[in-house]
């Protein structure tokens, strides 16, 4: 293999292994803040896509302007519909329930979520995909590698987000609170914390960086209302290869799984996916906390 | 969290489920026209993806020309006037998807007839229902199994697997030096079907195809493959099977970003607005491909209506519909011509005489297919007008007609089409 094509095949790693990244960062700060295993997930990141088609697109707003508002904007609907849907329904829940119930009901709440946001953007929006006009279609030509400048930028600005996150999770006073609340919610409650809303800023949050993530691609792909679909799909995996509850645990996985499909598709084509599903199987009977993650710690 | 990761598993396994996200439409009806008590109404059933521009433009169009028909006088058989009510639903653009749509028609509806059908999998799904039930198909597809020789209800109205053999001479007429290809198709029964088609006429021609790589139909993420292809080093790429909207437009860019520069072939129409969404110019340099019959120097007067009439009911042109839309007059025209509507009797008849028409998208006509062992009229060649995107412009090539589409295609498959 040249070294030329080595740099392609490890840029498309790093650029869907990034979406992976934040995707499942998302998904992980909801499930650990709040114990909701949230398959609207992908329609967050599907909103956050058409957000930023809306801002960038239609308005004409500067890129990165529309990638905080898109952010911003999903930040809010993930509020509001913890609010609306899963506040109501802890609400229920007793000292006695059990843990397995409360994961079940939050999660089918979640599907009827999915299928509240799937079908609202269906009406809103149509049926149609969109397409947006990348803001750096730039190619960078060295040594006969092409890189394009936009799947750089990605990387750069999953890395840069990840980043945040990192110093926001573990270098201030709320990152405490949020890691706090899921491992033992009340005991932060017996310190005066008022745990509601910490449930609220997991789940906006979450929707936040599932809306980046949607924003971020969408000048690289369509923007279509099926497109959150099946990234919930690898995301679930990549947070199985990864483990539950583990912030390198996440990176790993989604760069382990970007390099698996970028690599394995040149060299076995389609089949190459079905290593990943090979590689989660084989996570879950020998590690089944994942990787890196709280059963593996 | 043992617990969480086997949750996991099990609700992965849920939400792959497309159930979860089925829903059901109401049918949507584009007939107006209140039946008088001379004029009885003829149920004809359509099942389209509603989540592409193939699928949407389809509807708009049928929903554009059935009431006009209507309005100008409908059908008259055996001086009985019929009123056309075309019944659509959406069929997802699956095999799973377009049997339970076809199926509603059929046991439902108790529709007869079916029509303007787009793609191969939901299609070759409702043949299941279609053929032991009489019901006549008028449909789109690339896939051989619609023309089949155990069908006998079944038409294929749309030129997929008549168009390729046309379109290589072209090239190679434009770019005599092109000598390796690659097909990017859709790991779908259209795309394969189409795929080994396509592998046959480039061979007629002395064009070595390099290799078949297939995708999901959802796919987005084009650069693995681009990287691949590139890799391979072909001088023409083609992409049979791919719906020719902003998918097509990711093919480009990912190809076009990974510094391809050869020639791009597709047997479809490029729905320009899309493709040009997502990718820049410059990626579709060098493409022939099928242009729309309304858009070439001098367009037919049909053609010419149909535009006209689209642009002052929604808008914006679009000719995406071209392509699925002659299953419509050709319906009517055998329907004319046999003056029944008993779909035995219509069957029987263009089986074994075959028929011409005409629609904004040219001249049609029905071809038998002994390269496929069926020596009934089952196919279509119809007239083909093709572009070349050149200098960031779309340019017409050349028209080829009906008849000469038949030539080429007895040449390059063998054996008496007509």
């Amino acid at each position: 293999m040249s070294l030329g094509l080595f740099i392609q095949l490890l840029v498309n790693a790093l650029t869907i292994g990034s979406i992976y990244i934040l995707m499942v960062l998302g998904l992980d700060i909801i499930l650990r803040g709040t114990k909701i295993l949230n398959f609207a997930h992908g329609q967050l990141y599907m909103l956050g896509a058409y957000v930023l088609f809306l801002f960038f697109q239609t308005l004409h707003l500067n890129f990165a302007l529309s990638l905080v508002l898109s952010g911003a904007s999903l930040a809010l609907i993930g509020a509001l519909s913890y609010l609306g849907i899963f506040a109501v329904l802890s609400r229920r829940f007793t000292v006695s329930t059990t843990f397995s119930y409360i994961l079940l009901l939050s999660a089918m709440a979640s599907v009827g979520l999915m299928m509240i946001l799937q079908q609202g953007t269906l009406l809103v929006f149509g049926t149609q995909e969109r397409g947006i006009q990348s803001p750096l279609p730039q190619i960078i030509d060295v040594f006969n590698v092409r890189i394009s400048l936009m799947r750089l930028i990605i990387i750069f600005l999953s890395l840069l987000i990840c980043i945040c996150l990192y110093l926001l999770m573990y270098k201030t006073t709320f990152g405490k609170i949020l890691r706090a609340v899921s491992y033992d919610p009340e005991a932060v409650t017996l310190q005066g914390i008022n745990t509601s809303w910490v449930f609220v800023s997991c789940f906006a949050l979450g929707s936040a960086l599932a809306g980046l993530a949607g924003g971020i691609i969408a000048p690289l792909f369509s923007v279509t209302p099926s497109m959150g679909q099946n990234i919930i799909f690898m995301s679930f995996l990549v947070l199985l290869v990864g483990g539950i509850g583990s912030y390198r645990g996440t990176i790993a996985g989604g760069l382990l799984v970007g390099l698996l499909l970028s690599f394995g598709f040149q060299f076995m084509g389609g089949i190459a996916e079905l290593f990943v599903f090979m590689l989660v199987i084989i996570i879950l009977v020998f590690r089944p906390g994942g990787l890196l993650g709280e059963a593996a710690e | 969290m043992r617990k969480i990761a086997l949750f996991i598993v099990l609700a992965i396994t849920m939400a792959a489920s497309p159930l979860l996200v089925a829903c059901n439409p109401a049918p949507t009806t584009p007939s107006t026209s209140p039946a008088s008590t001379e004029v009885k109404t003829l149920k004809v059933g359509c099942t389209l993806p509603f989540t592409n521009s193939l699928g949407i433009d389809t509807k708009k169009a049928l929903e554009m020309i059935v009431p006009a028909f209507n309005q100008a006088g409908g059908l008259t058989v055996k001086g009985q006037k019929y009123n056309i009510d075309v019944i659509i639903y959406d069929d997802k653009y699956t095999a799973d998807g377009g049997r339970a749509a076809v199926e509603r028609l059929v046991n439902e509806d108790k529709v007869n007839f079916i029509i303007c059908q787009v793609g191969s999998a939901p299609i070759v799904a409702g043949l299941a229902v279609t053929e032991p039930a009489n019901v006549l198909v008028f449909c789109g597809g690339a896939s051989g199994k619609i023309i089949s020789p155990q069908n006998k209800y079944t038409y294929g109205t749309a030129t997929w697997r008549t168009n390729l053999a046309p379109l290589f001479p072209l090239l190679k007429k434009n770019f005599p030096n092109a000598q390796t290809m690659v097909n990017l198709s859709p790991d779908d029964e259209t795309g394969k079907a189409l795929a080994a088609d396509n592998a046959k006429a480039a061979a007629s021609i002395g064009i070595k195809v390099l290799e078949s790589i297939f995708y999901p139909r959802d796919t987005q993420d084009f650069a693995p493959f681009a990287t691949k292809i590139m890799s391979l080093k072909p001088d023409i790429m083609d992409y049979p099977g791919a719906v020719a909207g902003t998918q097509f437009g990711l093919q480009f860019k990912a190809l076009y970003e990974a510094g391809y520069k050869g020639v791009h072939i597709s047997p479809m129409q490029p729905n320009l607005v899309e493709v040009l969404a997502v990718t820049p110019k410059e990626s579709m340099e060098n493409l022939i491909s099928i242009m729309p019959a309304t858009d070439i120097t001098n367009p037919a007067e049909m053609a010419k209506k149909y535009k006209a009439d689209w642009v002052a009911k929604y808008g914006e042109w679009s000719s995406a519909s071209l392509n699925w839309i002659p299953a419509f007059y050709a319906f009517v025209e055998a329907i004319n011509k046999v003056d029944s509507v008993d779909p035995s009797v219509v069957a029987a008849y263009l089986s074994a005489n075959g028929l011409q028409w005409e629609s904004p998208n040219g001249k049609g006509i029905l071809v038998k297919r002994p390269d496929l062992n069926n020596n009934r009229f089952c196919d279509t060649c119809a007239s083909l007008d093709f572009g070349l995107f050149k200098n960031g412009k779309y340019e017409y090539l050349g028209t080829i007609t009906a008849e000469e589409a038949l030539k080429a295609n007895e040449t390059a498959f063998g054996g008496s089409w007509k």
